[in-house]
C-alpha cells in the first residue's frame, strides 16, 4: 500500500524547517528528507586559545583525524576545510549530478543544511529590497517576526542601522565586542559626518546568535570558536529546530535520502529518491511537495520535471570580497577571545540612496595564522615572524555586493546533470573600485588602513548567497513561481528556498528565506485543511 | 602430506623453506598467488603453506604433487657452515633435480657467489658441483651475493649478533668487496625465475660491490642503531685463527668470513635487468621495515617543522606530519634535503625562493601541510601567537627584522638561482 503524505519537505535547512512548522500546527502529516549521516564531529573542548594553549589534541578538531583541512587546502574560505563541517559539504555535487563551469556551487545534504556552516547575519528585507517580489511588503511582517522569535536573534542596538535590519523589535541585546571593535565603533561615532559623505552607515549586526540563553540552548561565552563549532549551541543551526519537530509525532524524517526527480502520477506527486549508504532507490508520494533543497538542488526538480533541456535559467549570488585592515593602534596587542563572526556590520549606499555594499567586520582571533601566510612575499618561516606581531592587531572582513551585480546560469542537460556557470556582471568591477575606495577612507577614518592588495574580489559561487532560479513572478512562466511558491506548471510543488526569491540584495537573504517559507507553509496548510 | 592453499597458478616445492631465503621465498611465492610446498623434515610453521615430508639423506624417489609447477632448491645443512660434506648435499639435491627432470618443472637451484670448482671450502665447491647437474636438466642456479635483511638468520644473522655483541669491530685490511643483496628482493627475482622459465646461471646482487668494512658500518648504524668503532686487522691473522676456531664447537664461524676473500666479483646488471629486478638500495634494506621510506619520511618532517617552528619539533608531530603526507600523497616518494639542508633548515628559505615561480611545485605543496601541522599544536600556538602582550615598538622592531632576513635572503639567492634550482629539483626526484 502507498502510503500518501500530507507534505513533503525536500531538505531539512532554514527553509524546511520554517515550513514544516505551520504545516504541523495545522495536523498535516510531513515526511522531510535530507541526506545525512550522522557524522559527529570533533569540537574543542575550551575557548579557542585555551584550547591552543593545551589541547594536545587540538589537531584533530583544527585539521580533522583524515587531514580534512589538508586536503581542502584549495578552496578561498577556511570554512570549507574546517573538519568539523566536512560532513556538511560533502557529496553535494556528485548527489545532485552537478558539473560547474567558473562558480564554486556549495551545497549540504545534511541535516540542517548550510546552517550548519552559516555566517548568522539576519536582516529583515526593506520595502525597498522587497520591491520585485509580487505580493504586499506587509504580508512576510508576520513570518518575519515569528522565525526571528523562534531562531533567537541578538544585536539590537540603538545605532545607525537598526533601521537597515530592521529587527530589533524581536532581537536580544547585543553580543559584548572585544576591544578591538569597541574601538572602531568609538572612533566611527565621534565621525558621523565623515561617514555619511562616504555613504556609510556602521552599527552591530543582527546575528542569529544568542546573548541571551534561548529554548536550551546557551547564550554566546566569546570563546571564539564560532568557525570550529559552538559547544553551547549558541549559533542558530536548522538542526535544533528539525529536533524540536521531530518530536511531533506526525513528522517522519528521513535521512540518508537524497530524492532523485519528480513525477506526477494522477493528483499525486511521486518523488523518487535513493538512499545514500546503500543505493537502493525507492519513491514517496505526496500532493504537495515543498522544495528546500538549496537554490541550485531545487531548480533541477522542476528543470528536470518540466524537461526544460539546454534552456539557461538565471540565478543570483552575492558577488563578495574579502579584505583587512591593521589597526596600528593595537600593534604588539596578543590575541583576545572574543564572539567570533562578524562583531560590527557596514552598509554602503549610493548618492541615490540605494544599497550597495553590505560588509561585516571580524576578528582574526579563531582563524588559523596560516590562512594569511600566503598573502605576505615572504618565506614562510620570516613571514609568520610577521604575522605573529601583526595579526592580532588586524581586522578582517567580507562586503556583499547586490544579486544584480551577478549573471550566472543553470542548464538542465539530456543527461540530467545540471550545468552551473557562473558569470558576474561587467558592472562588478567599477562597483568593487568603489566601494574597495570608500572602504578604505572608512578604515582610516576609524584609524586603519587597509594595505594596497588586501582587499580582493573572491571568484563566483564562493558567496553561497544563492537566489532566484524559481523566481516568484506575478506572472509565471513555466520554472517560475506565482506569489506563493508554486511553480507554474507544477500544481502542488512550491519553491520554498532561496530559489524562490525574486531578488537578491546586499544584506544577507537566509531570514527572508526562512520567513517566505513560513509564509508560503501557512498558505498550503491553510488551503488543504480547507479541502480536507 | 597436507594441502596447500588453493593456488591460482600452480604449486612450488621449496626445500629448505624453514631457512633464511625460504620464508622470504614462500612469502614471495604466495603473495604472486602460487600455492606452496614445503619439502622438510617437520611440517612448517608457514600458515597457508603444505607439507611434504622430505630429508636431505633420504633415498629412493622424491614423489611430486600433480599441480606442481616448480621446485625450489634452498636445502644445504647450514649447521655445518664451512665444513659442508659435499657428498651429501650433492646427493640430496641430485634426488631434487631427477624429480624436477622427470616430473619436467621448472628448477631454479640457490647457488653462491662462492661456487666455483677451486672455492677455498667445501660449501663453495659443492654448489659448484651441484650447479652442473642443474644446468644439465635446464634448469636455473642463482648465485645471490651477500644476502642481508629481514629477520636476522642464515650469514646476516651471525654478522648482526657480531656487530651487537663487539664493541670494537674489525676493520678487515686489505677488505673484502661484498655485493649484498635484500632477502626480499633475492626472493622476487627466484619467483621471477620461475616464471620466466630462466636457465643457467643467474647472478643476484647489487652490481657496485662495497667493501665488507662499510656493509657492517651501514648495518650498525641502520639496521641496529649502534656506533662502532672500527680497527684495522690484517686479514691474514684469520686465516692463522680459523683453523683452531673451527676445531672449537660453537665458535663464531670464521671460514664464512674468510671465504668472503674467495668471492669473485660478479657483473650482475645484465640478469637484473632480464629479470626486471629493481633492488632497493642498503640504506633503505638496512632499515626493520625494510624499507627506509618511513625514515626519508621522517627526515622530511624534521627539517619542514624545524624551519617552521623554529625548535626541534616533538616526534608526535613528526609522525603526524608523515600520517598526513601518507593520507594526501600515498606512495610519492619523500624530498630527499641535501646534508646542509638538514643540518641547517633555515636554508629552506633558499628552496622557497628557487620555489617561488613554479605553479606546481612538490615542495611548496609539502611546505604547506608543514604549517599546518606544525600550527595545529600548543608548539604552534605558541610560535604563531603572542601569548601576552609586547611594546608596540618591539612588534615593529621583530617585524622589521623579520623583513631584513627576507630581504638578506632574496639577494643571497640571487646569485644562486641556478645552482637552488637544480637542488631543489634534485631533492624533488630523487633518483633511488
Amino acid at each position: 500500500m502507498k502510503d500518501i503524505y500530507d507534505a513533503i519537505i525536500v531538505g531539512s535547512g532554514p527553509a524546511g524547517v520554517s515550513a514544516a512548522f505551520p504545516l504541523l500546527d495545522h495536523g498535516l502529516r510531513v515526511l522531510m528528507i535530507d541526506g545525512d549521516l550522522g557524522i559527529s564531529s570533533h569540537l574543542p573542548p575550551a575557548s579557542y586559545s585555551e584550547a591552543r594553549k593545551a589541547d594536545l589534541d587540538q589537531w584533530r578538531w583544527m585539521l580533522g583525524s583524515d587531514f580534512h583541512a589538508m586536503k581542502a587546502r584549495a578552496p578561498s574560505s577556511p570554512k570549507f576545510r574546517v573538519p568539523a563541517l566536512a560532513g556538511v559539504f560533502s557529496d553535494f555535487l556528485s548527489e545532485n549530478r552537478i558539473r560547474t563551469d567558473n562558480f564554486t556551487a556549495i551545497g549540504s545534504l545534511a541535516a540542517g543544511g548550510l546552517s550548519n556552516a552559516w555566517g548568522c547575519g539576519v536582516a529583515r528585507f526593506s520595502r525597498h529590497d522587497l520591491a520585485a517580489f509580487p505580493f504586499p511588503a506587509d504580508e512576510m511582517l508576520p513570518s518575519y517576526e515569528r522565525v526571528t522569535r523562534r531562531i533567537g536573534v541578538s544585536g539590537r542596538s540603538d545605532d545607525d542601522l537598526s533601521d537597515f535590519f530592521g529587527l530589533d523589535d524581536w532581537a536580544q541585546r547585543p553580543i559584548a565586542l572585544d576591544g578591538l571593535h569597541t574601538g572602531i565603533l568609538a572612533r566611527y561615532q565621534a565621525r558621523t559626518a565623515k561617514f555619511r559623505r562616504l555613504n556609510i552607515r556602521m552599527g552591530r549586526p543582527r546575528m542569529a546568535a544568542l546573548a541571551d540563553d534561548l529554548a536550551g540552548r546557551k547564550a554566546c561565552d566569546l570563546s571564539s570558536n564560532c568557525l570550529w563549532g559552538c559547544s553551547r549551541d549558541a549559533l542558530y543551526n536548522a538542526r535544533f529546530d528539525l529536533a524540536v519537530l521531530k518530536k511531533n509525532l506526525n513528522l517522519r524524517h528521513l535521512g540518508g535520502t537524497v530524492a532523485d526527480r519528480l513525477v506526477k502520477q494522477g493528483d499525486a506527486w511521486t518523488l523518487h529518491v535513493h538512499d545514500r549508504r546503500s543505493g537502493a532507490a525507492f519513491k514517496v508520494h505526496s500532493r504537495t511537495i515543498l522544495l528546500a533543497a538549496g537554490c541550485i538542488a531545487s531548480a533541477r526538480f522542476v528543470l528536470d520535471y518540466l524537461g526544460l533541456v539546454g534552456k539557461p535559467v538565471r540565478f543570483f549570488s552575492n558577488p563578495t570580497a574579502a579584505f583587512l585592515a591593521w589597526m596600528p593602534r593595537a600593534l604588539g596587542a596578543a590575541q583576545q577571545d572574543g564572539f567570533a563572526s562578524s562583531q560590527l556590520a557596514m552598509a554602503f549606499t549610493s548618492d541615490q540612496g540605494e544599497d550597495t555594499a553590505y560588509a561585516g567586520l571580524f576578528s582574526t582571533q579563531g582563524l588559523p595564522v596560516g590562512e594569511f601566510l600566503d598573502f605576505l612575499p615572504l618565506a614562510k618561516r620570516y613571514g609568520i615572524d610577521v604575522m605573529r606581531h601583526f595579526l592580532a592587531s588586524c581586522v578582517v572582513g567580507n562586503v556583499f555586493f547586490p544579486g544584480s551585480l551577478s549573471e550566472h546560469q543553470l542548464t538542465i542537460a539530456e543527461d540530467g546533470s545540471l550545468h552551473v556557470r557562473g558569470q558576474f556582471s561587467p558592472h562588478l568591477d567599477a562597483a568593487f573600485q568603489t566601494v574597495s575606495r570608500s572602504l578604505s577612507k572608512a578604515m582610516w577614518a576609524v584609524g586603519g588602513i587597509v594595505p594596497p592588495g588586501a582587499c580582493i574580489l573572491s571568484s563566483p559561487g564562493t558567496d553561497v548567497h544563492y537566489a532566484g532560479s524559481l523566481p516568484m513572478k506575478a506572472r509565471p512562466e513555466p520554472g517560475q513561481a506565482d506569489a506563493f511558491g508554486e511553480i507554474a506548471g507544477m500544481s502542488g510543488v512550491y519553491a520554498i528556498d532561496g530559489a524562490s526569491l525574486p531578488s537578491l540584495p546586499t544584506k544577507s537573504h537566509t531570514l527572508t528565506i526562512m520567513a517566505n517559507a513560513d509564509r508560503i507553509a501557512r498558505r498550503v496548510a491553510a488551503r488543504s485543511a480547507a479541502t480536507s | 602430506m597436507t594441502d596447500p592453499a588453493p593456488p591460482q597458478k600452480g604449486v612450488i616445492a621449496v626445500t629448505g623453506a624453514t631457512g633464511y631465503i625460504g620464508r622470504a621465498t614462500v612469502h614471495a611465492a604466495l603473495s604472486k598467488g602460487y600455492g606452496v610446498v614445503a619439502l622438510g623434515r617437520r611440517p612448517p610453521d608457514l600458515p597457508g603453506v603444505g607439507f611434504q615430508r622430505y630429508d636431505l639423506k633420504d633415498e629412493g624417489d622424491l614423489s611430486v604433487a600433480p599441480e606442481c609447477v616448480a621446485i625450489m632448491h634452498l636445502a644445504a645443512d647450514t649447521q655445518a657452515g664451512s665444513r659442508t660434506d659435499i657428498d651429501s648435499e650433492v646427493k640430496a639435491a641430485t634426488r631434487v633435480i631427477r624429480a624436477a627432470r622427470e616430473h619436467g618443472l621448472a628448477l631454479v637451484f640457490v647457488s653462491s657467489q662462492t661456487a666455483s670448482p677451486e672455492a677455498a671450502t667445501n660449501y663453495g665447491r659443492s654448489k659448484w658441483l651441484v650447479e652442473q647437474i642443474a644446468l644439465e636438466v635446464s634448469g636455473c642456479a642463482v648465485r645471490p651475493g651477500l644476502v642481508y635483511g629481514g629477520t636476522q638468520r642464515g650469514l646476516f644473522g651471525q654478522l648482526c649478533a657480531l656487530v651487537k655483541s663487539l664493541p670494537i669491530l674489525p676493520s678487515f685490511l686489505p677488505a673484502p668487496l661484498v655485493q649484498p643483496i635484500h632477502v626480499d628482493d633475492l626472493a622476487t627475482g627466484l619467483i621471477k625465475a620461475v616464471e620466466q622459465g630462466s636457465s643457467g646461471v643467474i647472478r643476484l646482487a647489487q652490481d657496485d660491490p662495497l667493501t665488507f668494512t662499510r656493509f657492517l658500518r651501514i648495518l650498525a648504524r641502520d639496521r641496529l642503531r649502534v656506533s662502532r668503532m672500527f680497527m684495522p686487522f690484517p686479514a691474514f691473522v684469520l686465516s692463522l685463527i680459523s683453523p683452531i676456531a673451527a676445531a672449537v664447537p660453537r665458535a663464531p664461524d670464521l671460514g664464512r668470513i674468510q671465504s668472503l676473500y674467495a668471492m669473485k666479483e660478479m657483473r650482475t646488471s645484465v640478469d637484473l635487468q632480464r629479470l626486471g629486478l629493481d633492488l632497493r638500495s642498503l640504506q633503505d634494506g638496512m632499515h626493520r621495515s625494510g624499507n627506509g621510506r618511513q625514515r626519508r619520511q621522517l627526515g622530511e618532517a624534521k627539517v619542514l617543522l624545524t624551519y617552521i617552528l623554529r625548535q626541534r619539533p616533538p616526534s608526535s608531530l613528526l609522525r603526524r606530519y608523515v600520517s598526513a603526507t601518507n593520507a594526501l600523497y600515498g606512495n610519492d616518494e619523500p624530498l630527499a634535503f641535501p646534508w646542509l639542508v638538514c643540518r641547517f633548515p633555515v636554508l629552506i628559505t633558499a628552496f622557497e625562493r628557487a620555489a617561488a615561480k613554479q605553479k606546481h611545485s612538490k615542495f611548496k605543496s609539502r611546505l604547506s601541510c608543514a604549517i599546518l601541522i606544525a600550527e595545529a599544536s600548543p608548539l604552534g600556538a605558541q610560535r604563531f601567537m603572542l601569548s601576552h602582550t609586547v611594546h608596540p615598538a618591539m612588534a615593529l622592531f621583530k617585524m622589521a627584522a623579520a623583513v631584513t632576513k627576507d630581504s638578506l635572503v632574496r639577494i643571497g639567492c640571487l646569485a644562486l638561482a641556478r645552482p637552488l634550482t637544480a637542488a631543489l629539483k634534485a631533492s624533488e626526484h630523487r633518483a633511488q
